[in-house]
């Protein structure tokens, strides 16, 4: 049996299926739901559940560009904050206070405890002069 | 025999030992919870504490730490849905919609119960085995571990919910996910685009922790609920009615465990298997399957129990052969060494370390007891967590994905996985695909090939005719015709 | 840094170091494990070549054959073999080649007679001890048949005791340690034969593969084999780092291998410290290696693969 073969004698017809099927889902739209309101109520529904998706989408995407640009720590305090803040909606106060919950919690665990090796961010790599705030973790 | 029984119970109660199981134990319940943080790298280190101890007090440690694990791993994957150990996947499918059912007390109650009764099962079957281990599991060669394998993948047609087309179709890509890396036949490197990061295969976690948890976080957040959907007005069910489903399944719950610690006892195969037997079990046994997937109490028994009862039969090759039956065993296997304990015939000799063996049972027992014993007495107070807002805890689940994720392997590319999985798992949701299949696929991939792989070339074609080969065949079969054979009674019945 | 997960020899022995070396660096730093595993130890050693920063606070462990990759002229391999700064070696290993009993097969001669290969079982083709059973191949004008795909030593280890294969390679230091059993009548397995130029201290009646070949071309394949061994717990940091600084990390790396607590650490874990190496000789060995005729690499190469 060579390398390449038994990978596509098992997978290769479930992958055909599996491109045939998704075609046909597209084409029929996406599920959901029957049951009742309006054409306009449903239009506005979809719209909004649109927007958040990609609003969420965009902040995950966000954290994970700060984790790459700025390394973890630093990402995890921007990132917690500025979504309680701003996306959440929650008072400073919270959200200060949670972020430092959730930074404490990374640098107690991952840092002091489990030694975990975390590098640099690349933002800081490619600009040098940048102040990286390393004591952050 | 009888006497190494009770004293290994006496010397896990005597005084340093229980209080390092106690120990233990809450080491492991913060790991069990945390995602990708897995038990063993919890047990590796703590290697350097158990030096000073004697036998009997590290092994209350490290197997208190160990049994826990499984446990509380289930409460993530169930709240979150994102798996606290790797064997704890199957009990997000039921698990969590429970949640959003605002069942989540008595989720978690079902989960830790069933883990509880999997556990002792699991401790039994270690203890029942003993004398007759080595002949048992010297006859299991490759070709049995291929078939059970087999087996495993044809229980996904029960992990469909839906369409058993579009199962298969996402089992089919789980396969060649799990292609990617050195082909054991060659040692070519397949399918790795030229990447380090991809030569041992796609990692596993941060696939499962991307898969399931970033598709959570985007419905939490379009949704705009707390993790529990119903509103004010639907009711918090609470933990007990988690416990007395778990006695009124008893049935289910004993056959799932023991299906875990047979699994369990195949080195290899393990935790990503067994669990998904006893989902598979589940969905099977039960008259109405439309309701799994959508939040049955017995598609969280089933995995429940045999994620916990496969630790007793993983003990079975490590401590008598010195084979790992998975990671976590390999490092446990070390513990041992350290401890000048040889596995091999002497652990299960009564004039030599018999008793030892016996202490890792009643570890196994007693730590688990006081444990769900605990955690169900937090439960309702860590049940309150799915009330809270959703856009407070997006934050946090989100950290917790990628943190665990990277705390796998310490790679940045397990961070760009859980993405790529991320996205892959939200269009799976968002067009109605199961993703259960998918990581049965990953996870039996390369077993199956390896397997097939040595079987060919060690028997040529006539591993077919083993004894054991030819049940499993026979039960292969019953297992995929089975749903069918049930549509047509039913409909039968109908007419009648 | 560490090139794999914690638990294995590899982590055994860098933790056992990290325990003990501080206290012969002034200022008794402590040393902090990290693991970054993947790539069987390739990414670890590519991070520490060009990543990591050569002020002598950062060093690591890999797997002792790194340096096949190297000579395979892989692409991926960005770090030279010579080029580290060597800090030494834990320990040396000898591999023995094992056959059951069951096949009456005791020395070389008695598996020429053998009417069928027999089945060697192994992970991977080009790990250690697929390379010893190529040589002997190559060398011996023997032929086995290879079983490949089992996880773990542990694994074909048992597959060994089932009779699903009848002869593997393997450390010798594990096998007296993990499974002596084997050895206690009646036993399990022969040892047919060892790895090296010559038989070990330890195995002084079980003939080298060295003493078998006749050729000179042979004997420095055979060396070239056996180099990982001979570095078998090998101790890197990046290439640059400061002549006194290495210095200081070399002395306290020694000293900490004749260290009271280390060894009495290291022998309840199982951890043989067998002739260690200090870094200058590793630094040496790591040469001569990187240094080998072309011809000599050709015929490293074909040992990586199976026979055609």
């Amino acid at each position: 049996m060579s390398a390449g073969l038994f990978p596509w004698v098992i997978a290769g017809p479930g992958l055909i299926l599996a491109v045939i099927l998704l075609v046909r889902d597209l084409k029929s739209g996406t599920k959901g739901d029957q049951s009742g309101p309006s054409p306009e109520a449903e239009a506005a529904t979809m719209r909004l559940e649109l927007q958040r998706t990609v609003n969420i989408l965009a902040w995950i995407f966000c954290f994970f560009l700060g984790i790459w640009l700025l390394r973890f720590s630093v990402a995890i305090v921007l990132f917690t904050f500025l979504y309680l803040k701003f996306q959440s909606k929650d008072s400073w106060w919270l959200s200060l206070l949670l972020t430092g919950f959730a930074w404490a919690f990374f640098y107690g665990l991952f840092v002091r405890i489990l030694h975990l090796p975390f590098s640099e961010g690349q933002l800081f790599l490619w600009f040098p002069w940048l102040p990286s705030l390393p004591w952050l973790g | 025999m009888f006497e190494a029984f009770i004293s290994g119970l006496t010397q896990v109660l005597s005084f340093p030992a229980f209080a390092f199981m106690m120990l233990g134990m809450g080491v492991g319940f913060v790991v069990g919870i945390l995602p990708g943080l897995g038990g063993a790298t919890a047990i590796a280190l703590m290697l350097p504490f158990i030096y000073p101890m004697s036998p009997v007090e590290a092994v209350a440690f490290l197997l208190g730490m160990h049994s826990v694990c499984a446990t509380t791993g289930d409460i993530t994957s169930i709240l979150f849905a994102i798996p606290g150990e790797p064997s704890c996947v199957a009990t997000i499918l039921d698990g969590h919609p429970m949640v959003k059912k605002g069942e989540a007390g008595r989720a978690l109650g079902a989960a830790l119960f069933s883990s509880l009764l999997g556990a002792w099962v699991g401790a039994f079957t270690l203890a029942a085995a003993m004398p007759i281990v080595r002949p048992l599991v010297m006859a299991f060669g490759s070709p049995e571990f291929f078939m059970i394998v087999f087996v495993g993948i044809t229980f996904m047609s029960s992990l469909g919910g839906g369409s058993m087309v579009k199962a298969f179709a996402a089992a089919a890509l789980g396969l060649l996910i799990s292609m990617v890396g050195c082909s054991p036949h060659t040692g070519t490197l397949r399918y790795a685009l030229g990447q380090l990061y991809l030569w041992e295969g796609v990692p596993l976690i941060p696939l499962v922790v991307g898969l399931f948890g970033i598709p959570e976080v985007v419905e939490m957040a379009v949704k705009g609920t707390s993790l529990a959907e119903v509103g004010p007005m639907g009711k918090v069910v609470g933990v007990m009615e988690g416990i007395k489903d778990t006695i009124r399944h008893w049935g289910l719950v004993v056959r799932c465990s023991i299906l875990g610690a047979l699994i369990g006892i195949i080195p290899g195969l393990g935790g990503g298997v067994a669990q998904f037997v006893a989902y598979g079990h589940a969905v099977q046994s039960s008259p109405d399957k439309e309701r799994f997937g959508k939040g049955a109490v017995e598609g969280v028994l089933g995995p429940g129990a045999a994620n916990n009862s496969k630790e007793g039969g993983a003990l079975i090759p490590t401590v008598a052969f010195g084979v790992p039956a998975g990671a976590t065993m390999a490092i446990l296997l070390g513990a041992f060494l350290i401890m000048g304990l040889v596995p091999g015939p002497d652990m299960v000799d009564p004039e030599k370390h018999a008793d030892i063996t016996f202490s890792m049972v009643w570890t196994l027992v007693i730590a688990n007891f006081i444990c769900v014993g605990i955690a169900l007495l937090f439960l309702n107070q860590i049940v309150k967590i799915t009330r809270i807002k959703g856009t407070i805890l997006i934050p946090f689940i989100t950290l917790l994905i990628f943190l665990g994720a990277y705390a796998n392997d310490n790679n940045f590319g397990d961070i760009i996985s859980v993405m790529i999985f991320g996205l892959l798992g939200w269009a799976m949701v968002k067009w109605d695909w199961p993703r259960a299949p998918l990581i049965l696929g990953v996870i039996l991939g390369s077993l199956a090939e390896n397997n097939l792989y040595i079987s060919t070339a060690r028997y040529g074609a006539t591993w077919l005719g083993r004894p054991i080969v030819i049940i499993l065949i026979v039960i292969s079969i019953l297992v995929i015709f089975y749903p069918f054979w049930q549509e047509r009674r039913q409909k039968q019945k109908k007419v009648a | 840094m560490v090139g794999y997960s914690p638990g294995g020899g590899y982590d055994a022995y860098a933790r056992l170091l990290a325990r003990h070396m501080g206290k012969y660096i002034p200022g008794n730093p402590t040393f902090v494990v990290q693991n970054r595993p993947g790539a069987s130890s390739l990414i670890a050693g590519n991070h520490i070549y060009s990543v990591a920063k050569p002020d002598g606070l950062t060093f690591g462990t890999v797997v002792r054959e790194l340096y096949t990759r190297q000579l395979a002229k892989e692409p991926e391999v960005k770090c030279d073999w010579a080029k580290f700064s060597w800090i030494g070696s834990a320990t040396s290993e000898v591999y023995v080649v094992m056959a059951r009993a069951a096949k009456g097969v005791r020395n070389v001669e008695d598996i020429k007679k053998l009417p069928q290969p027999l089945f060697w079982g192994e992970t991977v083709m080009g790990v250690g001890p697929t390379l010893l059973a190529r040589a002997m191949e190559d060398t011996l004008g023997l032929e086995f048949k290879f079983v490949l795909g089992y996880g773990s030593s542990a694994d074909y280890a048992m597959a060994m005791e089932r009779g699903e294969i009848d002869i593997m390679g393997g450390s010798w230091g594990t096998l007296i340690a993990q499974r002596p059993h084997w050895l206690k009548e009646p036993r399990l397995v022969n040892i047919i034969m060892q790895g090296g130029i010559k038989r070990s201290p330890h195995l002084t009646d079980v003939p080298a593969l060295g003493e078998l070949v006749t050729s000179e071309k042979d004997k420095r394949l055979v060396l070239l084999i056996d180099a990982g061994n001979q570095t078998a717990r090998p101790f890197i940091g990046p290439p640059g780092i400061p002549q006194d600084q290495l210095n200081l990390l070399r002395r306290a790396f020694d000293s900490a291998l004749k260290d009271p607590a280390l060894l009495s650490d290291a022998k309840k874990s199982k951890l043989a410290i067998d002739d260690p190496l200090t870094g200058e000789d590793c630094a040496k060995l790591a040469k001569e290696i990187v240094n080998v005729s072309p011809d000599d690499v050709t015929a490293y190469q074909k040992l990586l693969t199976q026979k055609k």
